[in-house]
């Protein structure tokens, strides 16, 4: 028999965003214009702006950790793009109590666009150096999580586009539900990079202006950074030792499209879903509130909103939906991470993230949370969709626990 | 009760000292002046510009690799088809094409990045390019993590055949050593005295016993866990009393090493020997975390 599976601990790092508090802000009122990154020039660049963090203030929070015995010394550990999921894990693990003895028993899993590597490259490009050892590997950051923070139980990263936080999410409470360990601290972590703010204007998927998801005049996406952990655990574990349980993880489903590269089918998401809901033993009329993946470009948004009109029929109550890219933009390898716990957020507070930036609305016969309407949602459930490159999916049903059950 | 899980077949392609010519090797040195060996990419180079444009070299590779397997597995493609099949690969690397397109932007600009380029350079890429051809619309994932990743790979497969979310599984693994991660093994090499690092990619395939179409005596996956750290490198070692042992080869193959230890330990003598035996492969990381995959041999009559 698997084991139930609960989230004890968030932590968030990105623009705008040093801890939860300051997120469920950004979810509330939006988010701030997007800017021109820091880390490169965008001048020879069709669209030019992005949701990105400051290096230096990543940086100086790290060196604050370390010098306030938050973090140990962290000679020799990349600290670019691990640095912002190093941030976010101190944050989750403070959150869930735990300390130095329970996280011998801990395990890891980070997703990630490309991690380590590429960024370390950049830097050796610069340098006119490439063999010299500056490399490290793509899934370094579970690696440098594990050695810091000492933890003892599995370790792995996934590098799977833009779905790679909910591949990282299958794997951890995977882990947990079979018992080989009852504690994961699961996540994202990628760092604003020039090669995907290059890639993606070469698609044309960014649009100059803002992310406006399921907007009529939707032109695209905003890349933005960051990090998002989450410390997940069996539940009896959790209740034993008195942690406060945020939500359940109640399934997970995948699915390839089969389809194209970089455009969607409806039906693999479709697949995802039904897979995820026959997983957490729902019913659609239960879901309450979605997280789309909402990235805003033609094509996304419209196969993601016939995906949920095949689950979610019209003559059944259907759920709130909204997309959190308007507001964050998009972490690809952590937006899965950061949106499922804005899901989180929602699901306690029972109430959806505002859209702020989608101004006209397709019409999609779904209830979505703009500044002025209601974003009041009913139900105890709700399910977090991502998409990637490659047509991969994911669909995960997250439960509120009701009082008194733990 | 879960049903029991199949090795039904597997192949691979594994850069070796042993495909040399004489002359490159030495007495005292093992691997004579190379520290990293590469596959034969030329199928890929002279294949036709089209071809070469729709693929890189790992997913080229993997996509030929495919109809080698189920031959082997006496399948036929439309066994892959479908939601009942999901495909997982796992790599210490990744894809050398992420590193490229970053030294063509670094050299060109924006002008160096198309569009087919930047969605080639994604880590899943391989196995998304293969669902696609082969209609595969189970999970796919790719996984990264340095040493362990292959066996990482077989763990996920493992996952969601007994969570009942398809019943077949393509497990791949690789090594993709062009520049600049050959130049930085290179490098890595002539630090660490003769240690060679090789290119490789393997594919295993996973079935529930139950929708496996062979009924001959096949290999089982007792198992793939997690161990807490302690081990080091890759390890094969035999729990059947008398078992004469197996050493897996002596380059690095990283992320690939432990599938290619299961492809030969299958196709050794010793796993051809009479009476039920079981295996187990271990794998451990940088972080010093561990993996360890139980292989059970001449057992699948007990299970049936």
């Amino acid at each position: 028999m698997t084991r139930s599976v609960v989230v004890t601990g968030l932590g968030v790092v990105s623009r705008d965003i040093t801890c939860l508090a300051d997120f469920q802000r950004v979810l509330d009122h939006g988010g701030s214009e997007p800017e021109a990154p820091l880390q490169f020039d965008t001048e020879q660049f069709r669209a030019r702006r992005a949701h990105a963090t400051d290096p230096d203030a990543t940086q100086a929070a790290l060196s604050a950790a370390i010098e306030n015995g938050r973090l140990p010394d962290l000679d020799g550990v990349e600290r670019d793009c691990a640095g912002l999921g190093l941030l976010a894990a101190l944050e989750a693990l403070g959150h869930a109590g735990l300390d130095g003895a329970a996280r011998k028993k801990m395990g890891c899993a980070v997703a990630t666009t490309s991690g380590g590597l590429m960024d370390r490259y950049s830097d050796a490009l610069d340098d006119n150096r490439t063999g010299d050892g500056a490399l490290v590997t793509p899934g370094s950051a579970a690696q440098v999580f594990s050695k810091v923070f000492a933890l003892n139980g599995p370790v792995c990263a996934f590098s799977c586009a833009c779905m790679s936080s909910l591949g990282a999410l299958s794997y951890a409470m995977a882990r947990v539900e079979n018992g080989d360990t009852p504690l994961m601290l699961v996540g994202g972590s990628d760092r604003m990079r020039e090669a995907d703010f290059a890639g993606f204007n070469a698609l044309r998927a960014m649009d100059r202006d803002r992310c406006r998801p399921f907007d009529k005049e939707r032109r695209g996406m905003m890349i933005g950074d960051g990090a998002a952990m989450l410390v997940i655990e069996d539940e009896e574990h959790a209740r034993a030792r008195g942690a406060t349980t945020l939500a359940r993880l109640a399934g997970i489903g995948l699915s390839a499209d089969s389809h194209h590269i970089t455009s969607p089918d409806s039906r693999g998401l479709t697949r995802a879903m039904q897979q995820a809901l026959t997983m957490a033993g729902k019913r659609p009329d239960e879901i309450g509130y979605v997280n789309c993946h909402g990235t805003g470009t033609p094509l996304n948004d419209a196969a993601e909103a016939e995906a949920l009109s095949n689950i979610f029929v019209k003559d059944a109550p259907r759920p709130v939906i909204s997309s959190t890219k308007g507001a964050t933009g998009h972490l690809l390898g952590s937006a899965g991470a950061i949106e499922t716990i804005a899901t989180i957020l929602a699901l306690n507070a029972g109430e959806a993230p505002v859209m702020g930036t989608t101004l006209d609305p397709e019409d999609i016969s779904f209830r979505m949370p703009f500044p002025e309407t209601d974003r009041k949602f009913d139900g105890s459930v709700a399910m977090k969709n991502s998409l990637g490159f490659g047509g991969l999916n994911g669909s995960l049903i997250l439960e509120r626990l009701t009082t008194g059950e733990t | 009760m879960n049903d029991t899980i199949v090795i039904t077949a597997s192949c691979a392609d594994v850069a070796s000292p042993d495909l040399l010519p004489a002359e490159g090797h030495s007495a005292d040195a093992p691997f004579g002046n190379f520290s990293v060996f590469c596959l034969d990419h030329s199928g890929f180079e002279t294949a036709p510009r089209a071809v070469r444009g729709r693929h890189t070299r790992v997913s080229y590779r993997l996509n030929k690799m495919i109809p080698r397997l189920l031959e082997r597995a006496g399948l036929t493609a439309d066994a892959l088809a479908g939601p009942g099949c999901g495909m997982v690969s796992g790599s210490s690397y990744g894809c050398s094409q992420v590193y490229e397109m970053h030294r063509r932007l670094k050299k060109m600009g924006p002008r160096g990045v198309d569009a087919v380029r930047f969605a080639q350079a994604t880590h899943n890429y391989p196995v998304s390019a293969c669902a696609i051809d082969y209609k595969i619309e189970g999970p796919c994932l790719s996984v990264l993590n340095a040493e362990t990743a292959g066996l990482d790979a077989l763990q996920c497969a493992q996952d969601w055949l007994r969570a009942g979310r398809c019943d077949r599984v393509l497990v791949a693994a690789y090594e993709d050593l062009a520049p600049p991660i050959g130049d930085h093994l290179a490098d890595r090499a002539r630090s660490l005295p003769k240690q060679g690092f090789g290119e490789a990619m393997v594919l295993v395939l996973l079935e529930k016993a139950s929708v496996a179409q062979r009924r001959d005596d096949l290999p089982i996956l007792t198992h793939v866990a997690p161990v807490p750290p302690g081990g080091a490198g890759l390890s094969v070692t035999s729990h059947s009393p008398g078992s004469p042992g197996f050493t897996p080869r002596t380059l690095e193959y990283l992320g690939a090493g432990g599938l290619i230890a299961l492809h030969d330990l299958l196709n050794s003598p010793e796993a051809g020997q009479r009476g039920p035996q079981q295996w187990q492969i271990s794998a451990a990381g940088q972080s010093g975390s561990g993996i360890v995959a139980g292989i059970g041999i001449g057992q699948m009559e007990d299970c049936l």
